[in-house]
C-alpha cells in the first residue's frame, strides 16, 4: 500500500469515527425526514403539558397489539396562544388522530415518535400545528 | 293620514339623499383598511414609542441563527471552540449535535445578545430613567438605564450584562458590557469572550416593524467589530407567556433521558 493510499484509507476511518459520535446523540434535523409522513389514530395514555415542550403518550393498536407512541409539540406557549390549548386538553381515554413525520432517522432510540402537523381531537375539533421545526 | 304620508315620503327622501354618502364612506373604509398602516405611534417627548410585543421577523438576507450572512472574524482562539462544536455547520444552522449547546443541555439562559434571536415573542416597557425588554423564553428580562448614567467603572459580567440607553434623533441606541462569556453569541453557536462590547441602533421603521443594528466589538475573540441586524414585528395584543427549559428533566426518573423523547 503506498503512503497516498494508505493516508486516503485513514482519512475515511477517521470520518467514520466522527460521524459515529455525531450521530450517537440527537443531532439537529436528523430526527425526522419531511419525505415520510404516517397517520396514527389511538387512545389517549398522558399528556405531559410541559416545558419546553408538551408531552402526548397515546396508545395505538395494530394487528391485535398495542404500540404506545409519543408526540412532541412546540412550546406550551405557543400550543396555547395559537391553538387554546391547556393542561386540560386531552384526558386519558380520549381518542385522537394525528398526521405527521415519524421520527426514523435516530433519537427516538426504542420508542415511536411523531412531530405533528395536524390532529384531530375527540370532539372533531382539527388542529392545523405548524410545521415542526425539528425540535 | 295625509301627515303620515308626507312624513314617510321626507324619511324616504332624506334616506336617498344621504345613502351615496353613506355608501361611498363604507367604500372608502373598505379600502384603506388592508394598505396604511397606522403612524408610528409617540411617547410625550415626541420619541417612537418601542413599548408593546414584539415578535421575530424572517429575514432573507440573513440565516436564522445568526446577526449576518457574512463570516465572523475569530481569533484562533475562538475559531477552535467554534470548530470543537462545529457551529453553524448543521442542517439548521446550529452546530449538528445540539447537546452542546447550553440552552438544551445545561438550561443555561441564552443571554445576550442570543436572545434576540428567539423565535417566542418578547415586550418592551418604558418607564422614566429605563426600559425593559422582557422575554418569553426563560423569562428573560433586560434593563437598560435611559437615566444618563454611565457603566459602573469596574463592571461584574452577568448574562444579560449593564445596559444603557438613549436617544439619536429617532433612534434608540444602546450600549452594553459586562456579559460573562458562558453564552453564545448567537444561536449558530459563534463564542464570545467577557469583554464583548455591543451596540444597538434600534428604529421604528414604520408601525410594524422594530430594526436593531447592531455592532459588535470583542478584541478577546474577534480580530475586528462586525455588524449584524435583526427585526422584528409588532404584535401588540401577544400574551407574552412561559418557556421555561429542562422541565422535562423535573418528570423524568434519569434526566440524561429526558431529551428529546422524555423517558419516564
Amino acid at each position: 500500500m503506498s503512503r497516498k493510499s494508505l493516508a486516503i484509507f485513514f482519512a475515511i476511518v477517521g470520518l467514520f469515527g466522527i460521524s459515529g459520535t455525531l450521530f450517537a446523540h440527537h443531532s439537529d434535523a436528523a430526527f425526522f425526514s419531511r419525505d415520510d409522513w404516517k397517520t396514527i389514530s389511538g387512545t389517549v395514555k398522558e399528556f405531559r403539558w410541559m416545558n419546553p415542550h408538551p408531552l402526548l403518550i397515546i396508545d395505538v393498536k395494530q394487528d391485535g397489539r398495542v404500540e404506545e407512541w409519543r408526540i412532541e409539540f412546540h412550546a406550551p406557549s405557543k400550543m396555547a396562544r395559537q391553538y387554546g390549548w391547556a393542561k386540560s386538553t386531552f384526558a386519558p381515554g380520549d381518542q385522537v388522530t394525528i398526521y405527521g413525520h415519524p421520527w426514523t432517522k435516530g433519537g427516538a432510540e426504542g420508542h415511536n415518535v411523531l412531530a405533528p402537523v395536524k390532529l384531530t381531537h375527540s370532539n372533531g375539533k382539527v388542529d392545523d400545528i405548524d410545521a415542526p421545526n425539528n425540535y | 293620514m295625509a301627515k303620515r304620508v308626507s312624513g314617510a315620503l321626507l324619511a324616504l327622501m332624506i334616506m336617498l339623499t344621504l345613502s351615496p354618502a353613506l355608501l361611498s364612506q363604507a367604500r372608502v373604509k373598505q379600502q384603506a383598511k388592508p394598505s396604511v398602516p397606522p403612524p408610528i405611534p409617540r411617547t410625550a417627548d415626541g420619541k417612537p414609542s418601542l413599548t408593546g410585543g414584539w415578535i421575530r421577523k424572517n429575514n432573507r438576507d440573513v440565516p436564522s441563527k445568526m446577526f449576518t450572512a457574512e463570516a465572523l472574524p475569530m481569533q484562533p482562539s475562538a475559531a477552535e471552540k467554534c470548530k470543537a462544536i462545529g457551529c453553524g455547520t448543521g442542517e439548521r444552522g446550529g452546530p449538528p449535535e445540539q447537546m452542546v449547546d447550553p440552552v438544551i443541555a445545561r438550561c443555561a439562559p441564552p443571554g445576550f445578545p442570543r436572545i434576540l434571536q428567539n423565535a417566542e415573542p418578547m415586550e418592551i416597557f418604558q418607564i422614566r430613567g429605563r426600559m425593559f425588554m422582557r422575554f418569553e423564553h426563560i423569562a428573560g428580562m433586560r434593563e437598560i438605564w435611559t437615566d444618563g448614567r454611565g457603566h459602573p467603572k469596574d463592571v461584574d459580567p452577568t448574562w444579560y450584562g449593564h445596559s444603557i440607553g438613549k436617544w439619536d434623533g429617532d433612534t434608540f441606541v444602546i450600549d452594553t458590557v459586562g456579559l460573562n462569556d458562558y453564552t453564545w453569541l448567537d444561536r449558530a453557536g459563534h463564542p464570545h469572550s467577557d469583554a464583548l462590547h455591543v451596540v444597538e441602533r434600534i428604529r421604528r421603521l414604520d408601525y410594524n416593524v422594530l430594526r436593531f443594528d447592531l455592532t459588535f466589538e470583542d478584541p478577546k475573540a474577534y480580530t475586528k467589530p462586525f455588524s449584524g441586524q435583526v427585526e422584528f414585528e409588532f404584535r401588540p395584543h401577544i400574551e407574552i407567556r412561559e418557556v421555561i427549559e429542562c422541565e422535562d428533566r423535573m418528570l423524568a426518573e434519569r434526566p440524561e433521558d429526558a431529551f428529546p423523547f422524555y423517558v419516564k
